[in-house]
């Protein structure tokens, strides 16, 4: 399962990546450690609960060793990743909402900070408190295109809605934030 | 992922805030001993010190093999409450392709063990045979589970499961000493 030729121009592959898909575990380790940090936030503000975060951030790690041989190199590793990491929390979020509660039933929202936000500036982790406790489809979509910088139409490709949706999400999430933070 | 459109900009108030959010956060526990009790290989370890051979030794292609067929088992029968670790759907050509691409890897370690029969030994040769009978056997339902149900992900990720522990299997008897030559294995 050999990395295919590609243009050396454009080839952005860290070295890494290569041994991993021999087979070196501590290849991808290393690619994990570098990583990490950037998948679990994203997991973390799309999911809206550390724990689920956590398990969505292993299974988005589990899920790129085992497609490592689908990433073609001509996009960087991180972006591949990031964009593999997205459909995997999207996939994990579907499958916990077919035995969750429908939406606005589950209670109250996880307010628990990440840990290494806890001290920082109250405007900040009041953004994330607000950000967990927005509607998941609403918060979805506010992470992925305001947070993460997708584009309407990658959205809805990857949620399975219609831009128009999107939009209207995107609209929904920006007012209660305001209503959240005034 | 791209910039946003004009019309999609994030509106002032929120960008100075979203501007200020940290891009990594770490997760509130070192997952990688997680992540790596799931991807790493099933040890496989059949050589043996001349008439010093733990009989559970014999057992681990099998059980290798066993593993491969209940993952296929679960993944076919859908058993409740089990939730696969799975890769995300990919179009029938990519998993043509992939599987072509394993495909080559297998045979080429099989020609090896060809290669290398006359230097095993040939009770580790009979346990290695039946499991990859049973995996080629797990290889063929599950193939054929996707040709009723193109694009199902569970049972992708199990394909790709079982080829992966072909491969491991196959890999760990290329790796295995001479039990011909004088000295080997102690």
């Amino acid at each position: 399962m050999a990395l295919p030729a590609r243009d050396p121009d454009t080839v952005l592959v860290d070295p890494r990546v290569a041994r991993a898909l021999e087979g070196d575990l501590q290849a991808f380790e290393g690619l994990y450690r570098d990583h990490v940090g950037r998948i679990h936030a994203v997991a973390r503000r799309m999911c809206g609960s550390a724990a689920f975060a956590d398990e969505m951030t292993q299974e988005v790690f589990v899920r790129a060793w085992r497609k490592l041989h689908l990433f073609q190199g001509n996009a960087r590793f991180s972006t591949w990743l990031h964009r593999l990491a997205v459909n995997a929390i999207l996939d994990g979020m579907r499958r916990e909402a077919r035995v969750a509660l429908p939406e606005g039933q589950a209670g109250e929202p996880e307010v628990e900070p990440p840990p290494n936000v806890r001290y920082l500036h109250q405007g900040r982790m009041d953004l994330e408190r607000a950000i967990a406790a927005l509607p998941t489809k609403a918060r979805q979509v506010f992470v992925l295109h305001d947070v993460e910088g997708f584009k309407h139409e990658e959205i809805a490709e990857m949620m399975g809605i219609t831009a128009g949706t999107a939009r209207g999400q995107l609209h929904r999430a920006r007012q209660l934030l305001r209503e959240a933070l005034s | 992922m791209t910039t946003h459109d004009d019309d999609d900009a994030i509106p002032a108030d929120l960008a100075g805030l979203l501007a200020d959010l940290p891009r990594e956060i770490e997760p509130s526990e070192d997952l990688w001993e997680g992540v790596r009790r799931e991807i790493e290989p099933v040890p496989v370890s059949l050589g043996r010190a001349p008439n010093r051979v733990h009989p559970g030794a014999w057992l681990v292609a099998g059980l290798v093999a066993a593993a491969a067929v209940a993952m296929v088992t679960v993944a076919i029968t859908g058993r409740p409450g089990d939730r696969p670790r799975i890769a995300e759907a990919a179009p029938a050509e990519a998993v043509e392709q992939w599987e072509s691409d394993v495909r080559q890897t297998t045979d080429e370690l099989l020609v090896m063990l060809d290669a290398r029969r006359s230097e095993l030994d040939p009770e580790a040769i009979r346990v290695i045979e039946a499991a990859l009978a049973d995996i080629d056997s797990a290889i063929a339902d599950v193939r054929g589970a996707l040709r009723d149900d193109p694009g199902n992900d569970v049972l992708e990720a199990a394909l790709a499961g079982v080829y992966q522990r072909k491969v491991q299997l196959l890999r760990s008897v290329a790796a295995l000493p001479n039990t011909t030559e004088p000295g080997v294995g102690g």
